[in-house]
Protein backbone atom coordinates (compact mmCIF):
# COMPACT_ATOMS: atom_id res chain seq x y z
CA UNK A 1 0.00 0.00 0.00
CA UNK A 2 1.08 2.95 -0.75
CA UNK A 3 2.36 6.10 2.29
CA UNK A 4 -0.05 8.86 2.36
CA UNK A 5 2.91 10.91 3.66
CA UNK A 6 6.00 10.03 2.44
CA UNK A 7 9.18 11.91 3.03
CA UNK A 8 12.98 11.36 2.06
CA UNK A 9 15.68 13.71 3.21
CA UNK A 10 13.40 16.34 3.45
CA UNK A 11 14.75 19.77 4.58
CA UNK A 12 14.39 23.14 4.78
CA UNK A 13 16.87 25.94 5.60
CA UNK A 14 15.67 29.91 6.12
CA UNK A 15 18.33 31.16 5.15
CA UNK A 16 21.49 30.07 7.96
CA UNK A 17 18.56 28.89 10.33
CA UNK A 18 17.66 24.63 10.34
CA UNK A 19 13.76 24.69 9.98
CA UNK A 20 13.54 20.62 9.64
CA UNK A 21 16.60 18.52 8.35
CA UNK A 22 16.80 15.37 6.90
CA UNK A 23 13.24 13.73 7.37
CA UNK A 24 12.61 10.72 6.17
CA UNK A 25 8.71 9.63 7.47
CA UNK A 26 5.88 7.24 6.20
CA UNK A 27 2.53 8.06 7.03
CA UNK A 28 0.14 5.24 6.13
CA UNK A 29 -3.23 5.20 5.25
CA UNK A 30 -5.83 5.80 7.49
CA UNK A 31 -3.42 5.72 10.44
CA UNK A 32 -3.10 8.74 12.92
CA UNK A 33 -0.04 9.68 13.38
CA UNK A 34 0.85 12.51 15.96
CA UNK A 35 3.99 14.64 15.54
CA UNK A 36 4.99 15.55 18.69
CA UNK A 37 7.33 18.51 19.72
CA UNK A 38 8.30 21.50 21.49
CA UNK A 39 7.42 24.92 20.02
CA UNK A 40 10.14 25.93 16.83
CA UNK A 41 11.16 22.25 16.61
CA UNK A 42 9.76 22.26 13.04
CA UNK A 43 6.40 20.64 13.21
CA UNK A 44 4.98 23.89 11.32
CA UNK A 45 7.65 23.59 8.86
CA UNK A 46 6.93 19.61 8.12
CA UNK A 47 3.39 20.63 7.74
CA UNK A 48 4.10 23.64 5.42
CA UNK A 49 6.57 21.48 3.01
CA UNK A 50 3.84 19.15 2.78
CA UNK A 51 1.26 21.86 1.41
CA UNK A 52 3.79 23.45 -0.95
CA UNK A 53 3.46 26.76 1.84
CA UNK A 54 7.23 26.72 1.38
CA UNK A 55 9.93 25.12 -1.01
CA UNK A 56 12.18 22.30 0.51
CA UNK A 57 15.87 23.12 0.57
CA UNK A 58 16.62 19.44 -0.49
CA UNK A 59 15.03 16.14 -0.01
CA UNK A 60 11.67 15.14 -1.60
CA UNK A 61 7.78 14.64 -0.30
CA UNK A 62 4.94 12.91 -1.49
CA UNK A 63 1.51 13.58 -0.63
CA UNK A 64 -1.71 11.42 -1.55
CA UNK A 65 1.12 10.55 -4.56
CA UNK A 66 1.87 13.86 -5.31
CA UNK A 67 4.93 15.89 -5.15
CA UNK A 68 3.10 19.07 -3.19
CA UNK A 69 4.06 21.26 -5.62
CA UNK A 70 2.47 20.21 -8.38
CA UNK A 71 -0.48 18.52 -6.36
CA UNK A 72 -2.74 21.40 -6.42
CA UNK A 73 -5.48 18.59 -7.17
CA UNK A 74 -4.41 16.59 -4.43
CA UNK A 75 -5.77 19.62 -2.29
CA UNK A 76 -9.01 18.85 -2.88
CA UNK A 77 -8.55 15.51 -0.77
CA UNK A 78 -6.73 17.44 2.21
CA UNK A 79 -8.33 19.16 5.17
CA UNK A 80 -6.11 21.31 6.95
CA UNK A 81 -5.85 23.57 9.73
CA UNK A 82 -3.27 25.92 10.47
CA UNK A 83 -1.23 26.19 13.87
CA UNK A 84 -1.85 29.80 14.05
CA UNK A 85 -4.98 30.64 12.75
CA UNK A 86 -6.57 33.86 11.65
CA UNK A 87 -8.95 34.96 9.86
CA UNK A 88 -9.58 38.87 7.78
CA UNK A 89 -12.79 40.71 6.78
CA UNK A 90 -16.13 40.98 8.06
CA UNK A 91 -17.75 38.27 7.04
CA UNK A 92 -20.06 35.69 8.36
CA UNK A 93 -19.12 31.97 9.45
CA UNK A 94 -21.21 30.71 6.98
CA UNK A 95 -20.51 32.63 4.21
CA UNK A 96 -16.70 32.06 4.85
CA UNK A 97 -17.33 28.24 5.07
CA UNK A 98 -19.59 28.16 1.90
CA UNK A 99 -16.34 29.59 0.19
CA UNK A 100 -14.04 26.97 1.41
CA UNK A 101 -16.69 24.56 0.61
CA UNK A 102 -17.25 25.60 -3.26
CA UNK A 103 -12.96 25.70 -3.47
CA UNK A 104 -13.10 22.48 -2.97
CA UNK A 105 -15.66 21.70 -5.72
CA UNK A 106 -19.06 21.54 -2.80
CA UNK A 107 -19.82 20.84 0.57
CA UNK A 108 -23.32 20.83 1.54
CA UNK A 109 -24.80 23.13 3.83
CA UNK A 110 -26.51 20.94 5.85
CA UNK A 111 -23.02 19.04 5.99
CA UNK A 112 -21.09 22.74 7.17
CA UNK A 113 -24.14 22.76 10.07
CA UNK A 114 -23.90 19.02 11.74
CA UNK A 115 -20.10 19.72 12.24
CA UNK A 116 -20.84 23.36 13.38
CA UNK A 117 -23.22 21.54 15.51
CA UNK A 118 -20.87 19.25 17.19
CA UNK A 119 -18.82 21.91 17.81
CA UNK A 120 -21.58 24.29 19.20
CA UNK A 121 -20.39 26.93 16.55
CA UNK A 122 -22.96 30.05 15.61
CA UNK A 123 -23.07 29.86 11.41
CA UNK A 124 -24.40 33.35 11.61
CA UNK A 125 -21.51 34.86 13.57
CA UNK A 126 -19.40 37.36 12.13
CA UNK A 127 -15.56 36.03 11.59
CA UNK A 128 -14.38 39.25 13.31
CA UNK A 129 -16.08 39.37 16.66
CA UNK A 130 -15.00 35.72 17.16
CA UNK A 131 -13.23 35.04 20.46
CA UNK A 132 -9.55 32.26 19.71
CA UNK A 133 -11.60 29.65 20.51
CA UNK A 134 -14.64 30.01 17.89
CA UNK A 135 -12.32 30.74 15.64
CA UNK A 136 -10.08 27.28 16.28
CA UNK A 137 -13.80 25.48 15.91
CA UNK A 138 -14.09 27.61 12.41
CA UNK A 139 -10.96 26.28 11.41
CA UNK A 140 -11.91 22.19 12.59
CA UNK A 141 -15.02 22.93 10.59
CA UNK A 142 -13.14 24.01 7.46
CA UNK A 143 -10.85 20.92 8.13
CA UNK A 144 -13.31 18.37 8.19
CA UNK A 145 -16.00 19.77 6.48
CA UNK A 146 -15.22 17.79 2.76
CA UNK A 147 -14.75 14.70 4.33
CA UNK A 148 -11.37 14.94 3.29
CA UNK A 149 -8.62 11.54 2.59
CA UNK A 150 -6.02 13.28 4.55
CA UNK A 151 -6.17 15.76 7.39
CA UNK A 152 -3.32 17.72 8.19
CA UNK A 153 -4.13 19.32 11.60
CA UNK A 154 -1.31 21.67 13.48
CA UNK A 155 -2.15 22.34 16.98
CA UNK A 156 -5.11 21.12 16.30
CA UNK A 157 -6.60 22.00 20.36
CA UNK A 158 -5.19 25.15 20.87
CA UNK A 159 -7.57 27.27 22.30
CA UNK A 160 -10.78 24.98 22.84
CA UNK A 161 -11.89 24.03 25.97
CA UNK A 162 -11.54 20.60 27.73
CA UNK A 163 -14.96 19.63 26.28
CA UNK A 164 -14.62 20.40 22.84
CA UNK A 165 -10.95 18.97 23.09
CA UNK A 166 -12.75 15.82 23.95
CA UNK A 167 -15.36 16.59 20.95
CA UNK A 168 -12.41 16.45 18.41
CA UNK A 169 -10.63 13.19 19.67
CA UNK A 170 -13.84 11.86 19.08
CA UNK A 171 -13.75 13.59 15.40
CA UNK A 172 -10.31 12.60 15.11
CA UNK A 173 -11.32 8.47 16.19
CA UNK A 174 -14.58 8.95 13.66
CA UNK A 175 -12.18 9.85 11.02
CA UNK A 176 -9.79 7.15 11.64
CA UNK A 177 -13.05 4.73 11.56
CA UNK A 178 -14.19 6.37 8.16
CA UNK A 179 -10.95 5.24 6.68
CA UNK A 180 -9.15 9.09 6.60
CA UNK A 181 -5.64 9.51 7.31
CA UNK A 182 -4.75 12.56 10.33
CA UNK A 183 -1.78 14.04 11.08
CA UNK A 184 -1.69 16.07 13.58
CA UNK A 185 0.98 17.67 15.27
CA UNK A 186 0.93 18.72 19.16
CA UNK A 187 3.46 19.80 21.74
CA UNK A 188 0.85 18.04 24.43
CA UNK A 189 2.11 14.56 25.09
CA UNK A 190 -0.97 13.67 26.44
CA UNK A 191 -3.50 14.96 23.44
CA UNK A 192 -1.55 12.77 20.68
CA UNK A 193 -1.14 9.62 23.10
CA UNK A 194 -4.87 9.58 22.68
CA UNK A 195 -5.68 10.13 19.52
CA UNK A 196 -2.71 8.80 17.59
CA UNK A 197 -1.71 5.44 16.46
CA UNK A 198 2.22 6.43 16.01
CA UNK A 199 3.95 9.35 17.48
CA UNK A 200 6.92 11.05 15.91
CA UNK A 201 9.13 12.80 18.43
CA UNK A 202 10.57 16.25 16.43
CA UNK A 203 13.69 18.15 17.89
CA UNK A 204 15.67 20.88 16.97
CA UNK A 205 14.41 20.44 13.01
CA UNK A 206 15.13 16.65 13.65
CA UNK A 207 13.05 14.05 13.78
CA UNK A 208 14.27 11.80 16.80
CA UNK A 209 12.09 8.66 17.17
CA UNK A 210 8.69 7.54 16.06
CA UNK A 211 7.14 5.11 18.14
CA UNK A 212 3.55 3.35 18.30
CA UNK A 213 1.64 4.92 21.05
CA UNK A 214 1.61 2.02 23.16
CA UNK A 215 5.51 1.84 23.97
CA UNK A 216 5.52 5.93 24.13
CA UNK A 217 3.33 5.20 27.35
CA UNK A 218 5.81 2.27 28.92
CA UNK A 219 8.78 4.86 27.98
CA UNK A 220 7.39 8.16 29.79
CA UNK A 221 9.45 9.61 32.02
CA UNK A 222 7.65 10.75 35.90
CA UNK A 223 8.89 12.65 38.48
CA UNK A 224 8.12 10.94 41.90
CA UNK A 225 7.87 12.06 45.03
CA UNK A 226 6.76 9.11 48.20
CA UNK A 227 6.54 10.47 51.68
CA UNK A 228 7.08 7.98 54.46
CA UNK A 229 6.27 7.36 58.24
CA UNK A 230 9.87 6.49 58.86
CA UNK A 231 13.17 7.86 56.70
CA UNK A 232 14.15 5.19 54.78
CA UNK A 233 17.56 4.30 53.71
CA UNK A 234 18.11 5.68 50.15
CA UNK A 235 20.23 2.66 49.12
CA UNK A 236 16.94 0.80 48.74
CA UNK A 237 15.88 2.83 46.03
CA UNK A 238 19.43 3.33 43.96
CA UNK A 239 19.88 0.56 41.63
CA UNK A 240 16.06 -0.21 41.01
CA UNK A 241 15.69 -0.69 37.09
CA UNK A 242 14.44 2.64 35.31
CA UNK A 243 15.02 4.62 39.15
CA UNK A 244 17.69 7.70 38.46
CA UNK A 245 18.15 10.67 40.33
CA UNK A 246 17.60 9.01 43.88
CA UNK A 247 17.35 11.47 46.53
CA UNK A 248 16.39 11.25 50.08
CA UNK A 249 15.81 14.03 52.78
CA UNK A 250 14.31 12.99 55.93
CA UNK A 251 11.12 10.92 55.14
CA UNK A 252 10.82 12.10 51.66
CA UNK A 253 12.17 10.32 48.75
CA UNK A 254 12.16 12.18 45.63
CA UNK A 255 13.69 9.98 42.04
CA UNK A 256 12.66 10.08 38.41
CA UNK A 257 11.14 6.67 36.57
CA UNK A 258 11.72 5.80 33.29
CA UNK A 259 9.52 3.18 32.03
CA UNK A 260 7.77 1.05 34.18
CA UNK A 261 6.66 1.95 38.00
CA UNK A 262 6.43 -1.66 38.89
CA UNK A 263 10.20 -2.08 40.08
CA UNK A 264 9.78 1.23 42.64
CA UNK A 265 6.77 0.42 43.75
CA UNK A 266 7.71 -3.09 44.82
CA UNK A 267 10.66 -1.79 46.64
CA UNK A 268 8.33 0.55 48.48
CA UNK A 269 6.37 -2.08 50.12
CA UNK A 270 8.67 -3.03 52.46
CA UNK A 271 8.33 0.81 53.93
CA UNK A 272 4.98 2.31 55.26
CA UNK A 273 3.94 4.95 52.68
CA UNK A 274 2.21 8.30 53.64
CA UNK A 275 1.62 9.78 50.30
CA UNK A 276 2.92 9.10 46.66
CA UNK A 277 3.20 11.87 44.42
CA UNK A 278 3.67 10.79 40.82
CA UNK A 279 3.55 14.20 38.19
CA UNK A 280 2.22 13.20 34.68
CA UNK A 281 4.70 12.07 32.24
CA UNK A 282 6.89 15.13 31.22
CA UNK A 283 7.07 16.05 27.38
CA UNK A 284 10.37 17.34 27.83
CA UNK A 285 12.06 14.52 30.01
CA UNK A 286 10.27 11.98 27.60
CA UNK A 287 12.00 13.84 24.57
CA UNK A 288 15.26 14.40 26.67
CA UNK A 289 14.98 10.52 26.87
CA UNK A 290 15.10 9.96 23.20
CA UNK A 291 17.44 12.50 22.46
CA UNK A 292 20.04 10.75 24.44
CA UNK A 293 19.21 7.51 23.41
CA UNK A 294 19.43 8.62 19.69
CA UNK A 295 22.54 10.52 20.37
CA UNK A 296 24.01 7.48 22.18
CA UNK A 297 23.03 5.27 19.37
CA UNK A 298 24.70 7.86 16.70
CA UNK A 299 27.41 8.08 18.54
CA UNK B 1 -19.57 31.13 -13.01
CA UNK B 2 -16.91 33.44 -11.76
CA UNK B 3 -14.28 31.58 -10.03
CA UNK B 4 -15.36 31.42 -6.27
CA UNK B 5 -12.18 33.38 -5.05
CA UNK B 6 -13.37 36.42 -7.33
CA UNK B 7 -15.98 36.24 -5.77
CA UNK B 8 -14.81 36.22 -2.11
CA UNK B 9 -12.21 39.30 -2.73
CA UNK B 10 -14.62 41.08 -4.15
CA UNK B 11 -17.06 40.57 -1.03
CA UNK B 12 -14.06 41.76 0.97
CA UNK B 13 -13.40 45.06 -1.29
CA UNK B 14 -16.62 45.42 -1.30
CA UNK B 15 -16.64 48.46 1.34
CA UNK B 16 -13.20 49.78 0.15
CA UNK B 17 -14.51 50.18 -3.20
CA UNK B 18 -18.07 51.61 -1.96
CA UNK B 19 -15.72 54.06 -0.03
CA UNK B 20 -13.40 54.72 -2.91
CA UNK B 21 -16.74 55.47 -5.11
CA UNK B 22 -18.44 57.93 -2.88
CA UNK B 23 -15.11 59.54 -2.11
CA UNK B 24 -13.64 60.11 -5.62
CA UNK B 25 -17.89 60.65 -7.16
CA UNK B 26 -17.76 63.59 -4.31
CA UNK B 27 -14.33 65.07 -5.21
CA UNK B 28 -15.22 64.99 -9.08
CA UNK B 29 -19.09 66.41 -8.40
CA UNK B 30 -17.42 69.43 -6.66
CA UNK B 31 -15.06 69.78 -9.02
CA UNK B 32 -16.39 70.05 -12.50
CA UNK B 33 -19.69 71.92 -10.64
CA UNK B 34 -16.94 74.54 -9.69
CA UNK B 35 -16.31 75.23 -13.60
CA UNK B 36 -19.76 77.27 -13.86
CA UNK B 37 -16.75 80.32 -12.41
CA UNK B 38 -14.89 80.07 -15.50
CA UNK B 39 -17.14 79.41 -17.72
CA UNK B 40 -17.03 82.10 -20.55
CA UNK B 41 -14.70 84.18 -18.89
CA UNK B 42 -11.31 83.86 -19.57
CA UNK B 43 -9.90 86.53 -16.93
CA UNK B 44 -11.43 84.77 -14.02
CA UNK B 45 -9.62 81.81 -15.18
CA UNK B 46 -6.83 83.35 -16.06
CA UNK B 47 -6.48 84.54 -12.95
CA UNK B 48 -7.14 81.83 -11.24
CA UNK B 49 -4.44 79.60 -13.16
CA UNK B 50 -2.10 82.42 -12.03
CA UNK B 51 -1.71 81.24 -8.88
CA UNK B 52 0.46 78.93 -9.49
CA UNK B 53 4.02 79.78 -10.42
CA UNK B 54 4.09 79.32 -14.23
CA UNK B 55 6.58 76.02 -14.32
CA UNK B 56 3.67 74.29 -12.33
CA UNK B 57 1.32 75.49 -14.48
CA UNK B 58 3.19 74.04 -17.49
CA UNK B 59 3.65 70.48 -15.83
CA UNK B 60 0.01 70.46 -14.12
CA UNK B 61 -1.30 71.59 -17.65
CA UNK B 62 -3.18 74.29 -15.57
CA UNK B 63 -3.64 76.51 -18.73
CA UNK B 64 -6.48 77.27 -20.34
CA UNK B 65 -9.22 76.83 -17.31
CA UNK B 66 -12.02 78.57 -19.17
CA UNK B 67 -12.70 75.89 -21.84
CA UNK B 68 -14.03 72.63 -20.80
CA UNK B 69 -11.37 70.79 -22.12
CA UNK B 70 -8.91 72.58 -20.64
CA UNK B 71 -10.68 73.06 -17.30
CA UNK B 72 -11.51 69.18 -16.88
CA UNK B 73 -7.60 68.18 -17.79
CA UNK B 74 -6.17 70.68 -15.51
CA UNK B 75 -8.84 70.13 -12.32
CA UNK B 76 -9.82 66.45 -12.85
CA UNK B 77 -7.83 64.41 -15.01
CA UNK B 78 -4.17 65.35 -14.58
CA UNK B 79 -3.56 65.62 -10.84
CA UNK B 80 -5.88 64.98 -8.42
CA UNK B 81 -8.27 61.91 -9.47
CA UNK B 82 -5.20 59.63 -11.12
CA UNK B 83 -3.76 60.37 -7.58
CA UNK B 84 -6.80 59.10 -5.71
CA UNK B 85 -7.07 56.00 -8.26
CA UNK B 86 -3.65 55.19 -8.33
CA UNK B 87 -4.08 55.37 -4.26
CA UNK B 88 -7.33 53.01 -4.02
CA UNK B 89 -5.53 50.69 -6.75
CA UNK B 90 -2.58 50.30 -5.19
CA UNK B 91 -4.43 49.58 -1.88
CA UNK B 92 -6.49 47.19 -3.66
CA UNK B 93 -3.28 45.89 -5.07
CA UNK B 94 -1.38 45.36 -1.88
CA UNK B 95 -4.56 43.29 -0.52
CA UNK B 96 -4.29 40.79 -2.87
CA UNK B 97 -1.34 39.04 -1.73
CA UNK B 98 0.21 40.96 0.87
CA UNK B 99 -2.93 42.15 2.86
CA UNK B 100 -3.65 38.26 3.67
CA UNK B 101 0.20 36.91 4.14
CA UNK B 102 -0.14 40.00 6.79
CA UNK B 103 -2.72 39.07 8.35
CA UNK B 104 -1.86 34.94 8.00
CA UNK B 105 -4.60 33.91 6.16
CA UNK B 106 -2.29 33.30 2.92
CA UNK B 107 -1.91 29.86 4.13
CA UNK B 108 -5.34 28.98 4.63
CA UNK B 109 -6.17 29.95 0.86
CA UNK B 110 -4.11 28.86 -0.60
CA UNK B 111 -4.53 25.17 0.77
CA UNK B 112 -7.02 24.98 -1.38
CA UNK B 113 -7.17 23.77 -4.37
CA UNK B 114 -5.89 26.55 -6.63
CA UNK B 115 -2.76 26.87 -8.22
CA UNK B 116 -0.13 30.16 -7.20
CA UNK B 117 -0.88 31.09 -10.72
CA UNK B 118 -4.62 30.99 -10.85
CA UNK B 119 -4.51 32.49 -7.57
CA UNK B 120 -2.31 35.31 -9.06
CA UNK B 121 -5.05 35.59 -12.18
CA UNK B 122 -7.97 35.20 -10.12
CA UNK B 123 -6.89 38.25 -7.68
CA UNK B 124 -5.92 40.45 -10.63
CA UNK B 125 -9.37 39.74 -12.05
CA UNK B 126 -10.92 40.42 -8.62
CA UNK B 127 -8.20 44.27 -8.77
CA UNK B 128 -9.50 44.84 -12.02
CA UNK B 129 -13.51 45.12 -11.02
CA UNK B 130 -12.34 46.97 -8.18
CA UNK B 131 -10.51 49.73 -9.94
CA UNK B 132 -12.97 49.34 -12.87
CA UNK B 133 -15.88 50.07 -10.80
CA UNK B 134 -13.75 53.28 -8.83
CA UNK B 135 -12.61 54.54 -12.22
CA UNK B 136 -16.36 54.34 -14.32
CA UNK B 137 -17.87 56.40 -11.30
CA UNK B 138 -15.44 59.21 -12.51
CA UNK B 139 -16.23 58.63 -16.53
CA UNK B 140 -20.17 58.35 -16.22
CA UNK B 141 -20.22 61.53 -13.57
CA UNK B 142 -17.83 63.56 -16.48
CA UNK B 143 -20.40 62.72 -19.25
CA UNK B 144 -23.10 63.40 -17.18
CA UNK B 145 -21.89 67.00 -15.67
CA UNK B 146 -20.29 67.79 -19.03
CA UNK B 147 -23.01 67.42 -20.69
CA UNK B 148 -25.60 69.14 -17.78
CA UNK B 149 -23.07 72.11 -17.95
CA UNK B 150 -22.43 72.35 -21.54
CA UNK B 151 -18.71 72.38 -21.41
CA UNK B 152 -18.74 71.09 -24.95
CA UNK B 153 -16.27 68.28 -24.85
CA UNK B 154 -17.51 65.35 -26.54
CA UNK B 155 -18.54 61.78 -25.08
CA UNK B 156 -15.72 60.17 -27.06
CA UNK B 157 -13.08 62.10 -25.77
CA UNK B 158 -14.21 62.35 -22.15
CA UNK B 159 -14.13 58.39 -22.35
CA UNK B 160 -10.73 58.29 -24.07
CA UNK B 161 -9.41 60.46 -21.16
CA UNK B 162 -11.07 58.02 -18.73
CA UNK B 163 -10.09 54.78 -20.42
CA UNK B 164 -6.39 55.91 -20.34
CA UNK B 165 -7.32 57.06 -15.92
CA UNK B 166 -8.45 53.80 -15.79
CA UNK B 167 -5.64 51.77 -17.26
CA UNK B 168 -2.73 53.92 -15.28
CA UNK B 169 -5.08 53.24 -12.23
CA UNK B 170 -4.74 49.81 -12.94
CA UNK B 171 -1.25 49.72 -13.89
CA UNK B 172 -0.19 50.75 -10.60
CA UNK B 173 -2.56 48.49 -8.63
CA UNK B 174 -0.94 45.69 -10.53
CA UNK B 175 2.37 47.01 -10.20
CA UNK B 176 1.18 46.71 -6.05
CA UNK B 177 0.36 42.84 -6.56
CA UNK B 178 3.64 42.04 -8.48
CA UNK B 179 5.64 43.58 -5.56
CA UNK B 180 3.39 41.36 -3.27
CA UNK B 181 4.25 38.46 -5.53
CA UNK B 182 7.66 38.87 -4.91
CA UNK B 183 7.62 40.47 -1.36
CA UNK B 184 4.43 40.01 0.90
CA UNK B 185 4.90 42.73 2.98
CA UNK B 186 2.16 45.34 2.71
CA UNK B 187 4.53 48.81 4.00
CA UNK B 188 7.46 47.41 1.46
CA UNK B 189 4.51 46.67 -1.56
CA UNK B 190 3.30 50.48 -0.67
CA UNK B 191 6.14 52.45 -0.37
CA UNK B 192 7.68 50.68 -3.76
CA UNK B 193 4.66 51.62 -5.71
CA UNK B 194 4.41 55.25 -4.20
CA UNK B 195 7.61 55.79 -5.43
CA UNK B 196 7.20 54.59 -8.45
CA UNK B 197 4.16 56.55 -8.91
CA UNK B 198 5.56 59.32 -8.25
CA UNK B 199 9.10 59.03 -10.18
CA UNK B 200 7.11 58.06 -12.97
CA UNK B 201 4.71 61.44 -13.02
CA UNK B 202 7.68 63.85 -11.90
CA UNK B 203 9.29 62.08 -15.55
CA UNK B 204 6.11 62.60 -17.38
CA UNK B 205 5.69 66.47 -16.05
CA UNK B 206 9.28 67.34 -16.40
CA UNK B 207 9.37 65.91 -19.66
CA UNK B 208 6.81 68.21 -20.87
CA UNK B 209 8.92 71.12 -19.63
CA UNK B 210 12.21 70.53 -20.16
CA UNK B 211 13.92 69.21 -23.41
CA UNK B 212 16.94 67.45 -21.48
CA UNK B 213 13.92 64.99 -19.76
CA UNK B 214 12.06 64.96 -22.90
CA UNK B 215 13.26 61.77 -24.11
CA UNK B 216 12.88 59.69 -21.00
CA UNK B 217 8.98 60.43 -20.49
CA UNK B 218 8.34 57.47 -23.06
CA UNK B 219 9.74 55.64 -20.04
CA UNK B 220 6.68 56.93 -17.48
CA UNK B 221 2.80 55.31 -17.90
CA UNK B 222 1.63 58.89 -17.57
CA UNK B 223 2.85 59.47 -20.91
CA UNK B 224 0.59 56.94 -22.31
CA UNK B 225 -2.43 58.10 -20.47
CA UNK B 226 -1.85 62.02 -20.80
CA UNK B 227 0.92 62.52 -23.30
CA UNK B 228 -1.29 62.51 -26.68
CA UNK B 229 -3.96 65.02 -24.90
CA UNK B 230 -7.18 62.69 -25.55
CA UNK B 231 -9.79 66.10 -23.72
CA UNK B 232 -8.82 67.62 -27.04
CA UNK B 233 -7.77 64.72 -29.26
CA UNK B 234 -9.38 61.66 -28.57
CA UNK B 235 -8.47 57.89 -28.30
CA UNK B 236 -5.01 57.29 -29.51
CA UNK B 237 -5.27 53.17 -29.47
CA UNK B 238 -1.44 52.76 -29.52
CA UNK B 239 -1.00 54.39 -26.30
CA UNK B 240 -3.86 52.76 -25.03
CA UNK B 241 -2.29 49.50 -25.91
CA UNK B 242 1.45 50.28 -24.52
CA UNK B 243 -0.38 50.83 -21.22
CA UNK B 244 -2.54 47.61 -21.44
CA UNK B 245 0.73 45.86 -22.63
CA UNK B 246 2.70 47.04 -19.07
CA UNK B 247 -0.23 45.49 -17.31
CA UNK B 248 -0.34 42.33 -19.14
CA UNK B 249 3.71 42.01 -18.40
CA UNK B 250 3.17 43.07 -14.98
CA UNK B 251 0.96 40.51 -14.36
CA UNK B 252 2.84 37.94 -15.99
CA UNK B 253 6.00 38.72 -13.85
CA UNK B 254 4.00 38.28 -10.70
CA UNK B 255 2.22 34.71 -11.66
CA UNK B 256 6.01 33.70 -12.61
CA UNK B 257 7.16 35.70 -9.19
CA UNK B 258 4.37 34.47 -7.10
CA UNK B 259 4.57 30.50 -8.41
CA UNK B 260 9.05 30.21 -6.90
CA UNK B 261 8.92 31.76 -3.36
CA UNK B 262 8.02 31.15 0.24
CA UNK B 263 4.82 31.93 1.96
CA UNK B 264 5.80 34.00 5.03
CA UNK B 265 3.99 32.86 7.78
Amino acid sequence: MNSVIEARGLTKFYGGRRGLEDLDLRVQPGEVFGYLGPNGAGKTTTIRLLLDFIRPTRGTATVLGAVPRHGVDTRRRIGYLPGELAFEGRERVADLLRFFGDARGGVSARHIAEFAERLELDLSRRIRGLSKGNKQKVGLVMAFMHEPELLILDEPTTGLDPLMQQEFLKMVREARANGQTVFMSSHVLAEVQTAADRVGIVRAGRLVAVERVESLGRRAVRQVEVHFAEPPAAADFTGLSGVTDVSVEGPVLRCTVDGQLDPLIKALGRHTVVDLISTEPDLEETFLSYYHQSEETTS
Amino acid sequence: MIPSLIRKSLRDYRRAVAGWMIGIGVFVTIYVSSWSQFKGDPEAAESAADRIPQGMQTALAFQDLSSGAGYLQAVIYTVFVPLLLIMAATVFGARAIAGPEDAGVLDLLLANPISRRRFVLQRFAALTVAVVAVGAVVWLLVLALAAALEMNVGASRISAASLGLLLVGLCFGTLALTVSAFVGRRPVVLATTGSVAVATYLLHALGNQFDAVRPLRWLSPFHYYLGADPLHTGFHVGYLLVLAGIIAVLVGAAAAAFERRDLAV
